[in-house]
């Protein structure tokens, strides 16, 4: 039987509140003013946005507040009706919830109600697992039209009280690299013209024997007494293994596609933050593709990255134009890529 | 009256070496002994940099740590930033 095209008929973001400098992060924590210094050189990012009003400490906004608005956008901009949504897949690794579900809330704001919904509890390749399973679910045949979405939130992280000048180099370069922030795509089976296609998705555990090199916590009452830090990171591990893997990805996915580097007109790097995002693009070693990288203008968003890369590209592809994007995660060692190809003209559209 | 006067490069060496020693563990080096290499140490070079802030009021570039530099060249990079606890 035919592998159905998967069309990506939209993307739309959401992100929280204006953009917070370093120099702000920096005044807000209370932190030396030398760490601003150290952001511009050795993380590379240079704004992000927060679901916490920093002048507060409210929290303004839920991870599902985020979800529903990039999902609403990319309803509206691809044009469907959510009648028409027949499963909804979300990754996130900071559910507002463990139960419900976020991916359960964000149905419900938009109306969406009788079909099946997934959540991936995950790092910074849950989109490309959550776009892997949306797919699959889609070339079984059984599901037409999708909603993936993705985002995440450090507002349970965020606490103005805290004397982050004396905490652990975990917590305090942690509020450094990520940023709040959702995404959504709509995918259908249903065939478009002038739309770009989603050719193939890649996700592979690389696990096995390693420690994990991003560690994220979560308390019961059992275990609030003692529960160590929150959010840790091996970031000496993930210096030297994020390239290396990214890289691997990128060959894994070229010789599953039969495609060669110098036929890629955008390369989608990991946005693990803005001086790895380097790294690792000389590692990729794809001079001829444009760099599509978010990164240093609204920080590592995590479950949203793929979202906010997509929607730079989808509406400038010209048929014919391909573009993979590459995804790294340290919790337990994951490496992930898919590939985008706009056809090279309507008689290609099946 | 008190008369404050600014430390000079000796001085200033002087007090970077305790800093580097305790953040470091660099013993027994001199004002013109170069630190170990940072470079693929960025948590070290915020806990230098971070000590210095806190002793001398100073910010320092932080790309000169990346070159192994002496106390002495940190000295006048410290009393170069306009320090404002460079005095006594």
């Amino acid at each position: 039987m035919e592998r159905p095209d998967i069309y990506i008929a939209s993307v739309g973001t959401a992100l929280p509140g204006d953009p917070v400098d370093n120099a702000t992060l920096v005044r807000r924590f209370r932190l030396p003013a030398v760490w601003e210094q150290w952001i511009d050189a050795f993380v590379g990012t240079r704004s992000r946005h927060f679901s916490m009003d920093l002048d507060t400490g409210r929290t303004l906004h839920t991870l599902a507040d985020l979800g529903e608005a990039a999902g609403r956008r990319a309803l509206d901009t691809a044009g469907v009706p959510v009648e028409d949504i027949d499963l909804v897949v979300m990754a996130s690794a900071s559910p507002d919830m463990l139960m419900p579900a976020t991916v359960n809330v964000i149905a419900d704001r938009l109306g969406i109600n009788g079909v099946p919904t997934y959540q991936l509890q995950s790092g910074c390749t849950g989109a490309v697992q959550a776009l892997d399973v949306a797919c699959q679910m889609m070339l079984s045949g059984r599901h037409q039209t999708v909603l993936v979405i993705g985002g995440d939130s450090c507002a349970k992280h965020l606490d103005l009280g805290m004397n982050l000048a004396d905490m652990s180099p975990h917590m305090q370069v942690n509020v450094m690299l990520f940023g709040d922030g959702a995404g959504a795509a709509v995918l259908t089976t249903r065939a478009l013209a002038d739309t770009p296609v989603l050719r193939r998705v890649f996700t592979r555990l690389q696990g096995r024997g390693r420690e994990p090199g991003q560690i994220v916590r979560w308390y019961g009452l059992a275990d609030r007494e003692t529960p160590g830090e929150p959010v840790t990171e091996d970031f000496k591990a993930i210096e030297n293994s994020a390239p290396g893997m990214a890289a691997e990805a990128l060959h894994d996915l070229l010789a599953d596609l039969d495609w060669k580097k110098e036929e890629l007109d955008y390369i989608l790097p990991p946005q693990l933050s803005g001086r790895m995002t380097r790294r690792v693009l000389d590692h990729l070693d794809v001079p001829g593709a444009e760099e599509i990288s978010r990164v240093e203008e609204i920080g590592n968003t995590v479950n949203a990255i793929p979202f906010f890369q997509l929607e730079q590209i989808l509406p400038d592809m010209v048929p014919g134009e391909r573009a993979i994007g590459i995804s790294v995660e340290a919790s337990k060692w994951i490496k992930a890529g898919y590939a985008v190809e706009k056809p090279a003209s309507k008689l290609e559209v099946r | 009256m008190t008369t404050r006067r600014s430390l000079d490069e000796d001085e200033v060496g002087k007090r970077l070496l305790a800093i580097f020693q305790e953040v470091l563990q660099v013993d027994g080096a001199g004002l013109d002994d170069r630190i170990p290499d940072l470079a693929g140490n960025s948590m070290s070079i915020i806990k230098v940099a971070v000590a210095i802030e806190a002793e001398f009021g100073s910010e320092v570039p932080l790309e000169m740590f990346l070159q192994t530099p002496s106390a002495r060249q940190v000295a006048a990079a410290v009393i170069g930033a306009g320090p404002s606890k460079v005095t006594r």
